[in-house]
């Protein structure tokens, strides 16, 4: 791996992130005809990319020659604030999660309620862990994810499970939103399927840590293998659905993006298995196999699903022509991170690294019309069964308002904490 | 609850059941396999310093040669230790020469006078726990020149088994040793041969870590 590699794969993916979240949170805000339901669910997509770029600026501000010139202390506060963000991000997925394809609760006071308790869980978790837990900050990190990812990941799998061979094409809709949206978020804990054989073992397990220190307890191997579980187990229960429904009822897009998943995991296991430990090539591909999961395939996923299901406005042709600008930028920097990725495991001249990018770029705006119109097709149709009156528009503003604070609060316990013997 | 989760009839709810099973059986199989590995799974990568126990090898190189020497005269016998043996892992523990003569003239009863003198270029830092470099005998004993650097520790902390690094106190590869040995002849007997030979051993030992053991 060259060495710059990893800072230029940061920088790309903080700038896509930059850019979604930006443009997910202007199109929330501006995008008045859309459902309210819809439109904070584009809010909070946004405010999680916000936060990964964040974090993927903490990344960048690690891997580049400045930090050589950092002391420990600040080295460490870096690590924790990242540490925390990333433990952040799992709430706001939950969030995410609990309000797409169609709120789980349909009383405010029972949403909110909800949010709280999301909210709340790494919190105690890591209260409690401080008293009883030797590694109380990595301990508490990992029981939190567990906990978040296996309880939330539940209520998409709900709504896929019950609604997916639906006659009703809305709420037919509404199983694949949820399902697309799981792939999308927790592609990565699905793309790990092996682990529920054994397979792969520590190195599959904790892929892309370099390091992490928990206490040795029973509760805490059940607890993170429930979450990676309950994912795993979602991936094939939609593979087993894909598979047996009816010719009328099938899903291309779906079905590919599994088989992507289910190849992918087997892929990774074959190099986990193959490539030793330590080696050049395994820790281009570990960095690149967590780094690519929710840098380069989430971004593309939510887009599909924002467009698929109408997360934006597009009855304003304003905000449509605009979000063609953003779709062409995003692909330009997509298309750059992809080679990037490519550069690191075939190292080849920057100019035909150029001249690829610029071939691919041409291909993806030949086609972008004919994908862009496909997609957006029926714009002006609700796609989804919303709940309306649930949300009002201020919840916008408050709910952007209330990430910041937390985000603020997160980053100075993370700074406070220092690394907390996580190693990313 | 939004009434699109809420539970349905068992018929309807055929596949939650499955799903919760099929979620019970392989966390209690997977529980029952990881179990007993969850001391390595949930401790890499750990940035708390742990003791290791350290367990060396020896490896001995060793030279032997016999000179003949006549009055006056000295010879220089050299050894060469190459650079692979520090890839290797290899570090320098003690180098010992033996230089041993007797007096071959025929009724002669005073023994010639050797000098022997141990030399090398360090490679690094590490001053010797002891050294003898010269020594001159003139009774026909044997001659033991030796430099010997400190013990490499037994028991060291570190992070990792990957991250240990012992202060070794050692020589290191490449290095040239030369043992230069001289003789002046001394007689009580009226003819002499004035030629002496001296057998020359030269030994040295190198160490490396076998293995590394977690205390």
């Amino acid at each position: 791996m060259t060495a710059s590699s990893p800072l230029e794969l940061f920088a790309l993916s903080m700038g896509l992130a930059a850019l979604l979240g930006g443009s997910f949170i202007w199109l929330s805000m501006t995008g008045k005809e859309s459902n309210l339901s819809l439109r904070l669910t584009l809010l909070q997509l946004g405010l999680l990319f916000t936060v990964n770029c964040v974090i993927f600026t903490i990344y960048v501000i690690q891997a580049s020659s400045l930090s050589a010139n950092f002391s420990v202390e600040l080295l460490n506060a870096l690590q924790g604030a990242s540490s925390t963000l990333n433990l952040f991000t799992v709430v706001q997925i939950s969030v995410i999660l609990l309000i797409f394809p169609a709120p789980a609760f349909v009383t405010r006071k029972n949403l909110i309620l909800s949010f709280i308790v999301v909210l709340s869980i790494p919190i105690i978790v890591l209260f409690v862990n401080s008293f009883i837990g030797t590694y109380w900050f990595a301990g508490g990190w990992v029981i939190s994810q567990g906990l978040l990812i296996g309880l939330v990941s539940l209520v998409p799998l709900r709504w896929y499970i019950v609604h997916r061979d639906s006659d009703e094409e809305k709420l037919r809709n509404q199983a694949i939103a949820a399902a697309l949206m799981l792939l999308a978020l927790y592609g990565g804990n699905m793309t790990k399927w092996p682990i529920v054989f054994y397979l792969g073992g520590m190195d599959l397990m904790f892929q892309g840590i370099t390091g992490i220190s928990v206490d040795n307890s029973l509760f805490i191997l059940l607890v993170t293998h429930s979450g990676h579980l309950v994912c795993i187990v979602g991936l094939f229960t939609i593979i087993w659905k894909e598979i047996m429904a009816e010719s009328g009822k099938r899903d291309k897009a779906m079905t590919a993006i599994i088989f992507v998943y289910l190849i992918y995991g087997l892929v990774n296991l074959v190099v986990i298995k193959v490539a030793e430990n330590g080696s050049d090539f395994r820790q281009v591909w570990d960095f690149f196999a967590l780094i690519g999961m929710f840098g380069l395939i989430r971004p593309i996923l939510i887009i599909y699903i924002a467009l698929r299901f109408n997360l934006f406005d597009m009855t304003n042709p304003k905000i449509r022509g605009r979000i063609r600008i953003i779709a062409l930028l995003l692909a330009t920097v997509w298309t750059s991170s992809l080679f990037e990725i490519v550069q690191a495991f075939l190292p080849m001249p920057q100019l035909i690294s150029a001249a690829m990018i610029g071939v691919m770029l041409a291909f993806v705006i030949g086609w972008e019309d004919t994908i862009f119109e496909k997609l957006s097709s029926g714009s002006e149709e609700v796609r989804l069964c919303l709940v309306d009156d649930l949300f009002v528009e201020e919840d916008l503003f408050r709910v952007t308002m209330s990430t910041v604070c937390l985000v603020v609060i997160t980053t100075i316990i993370g700074l406070a904490l220092g690394g907390g013997g996580i190693v990313i | 609850m939004n009434e699109l989760l809420s539970l349905r009839s068992p018929s309807e709810e055929k596949p939650t059941f499955v799903f919760a099973t099929v979620f019970i059986l392989l966390l209690t199989i997977d529980m029952i396999i990881m179990y007993p590995h969850v001391d390595t799974w949930y401790n890499f990568g750990s940035t708390e310093q742990k003791d290791w126990s350290l367990e060396y090898e020896d490896l001995m190189l060793t030279e032997q040669s016999s000179i003949t020497l006549s009055d006056g005269g000295s010879e220089t016998i050299s050894m060469e230790i190459t650079e692979n043996f520090t890839i290797d892992g290899w570090m320098i523990q003690r180098i010992t020469t033996l230089i041993d003569y007797d007096e071959s003239a025929f009724g002669d009863a005073d023994c010639d006078t050797v000098s022997a003198s141990l030399s090398f270029t360090p490679n690094t830092a590490e001053a010797p726990e002891s050294e003898s470099l010269e020594e001159t005998v003139s009774d026909c004993s044997q001659i033991e020149l030796s430099v010997v650097w400190f013990q490499p520790p037994s028991n060291v902390s570190a992070i990792s088994a990957e991250e240990i690094e012992p202060e070794f106190k050692l020589e290191a590869a490449p290095m040239t040793i030369d043992v230069e040995i001289s003789l002046n002849v001394e007689s009580t007997a009226f003819i002499n041969d004035n030629n002496e030979q001296i057998d020359i051993q030269l030994v040295v030992e190198l160490v490396r870590i076998a293995s590394v053991v977690q205390i």
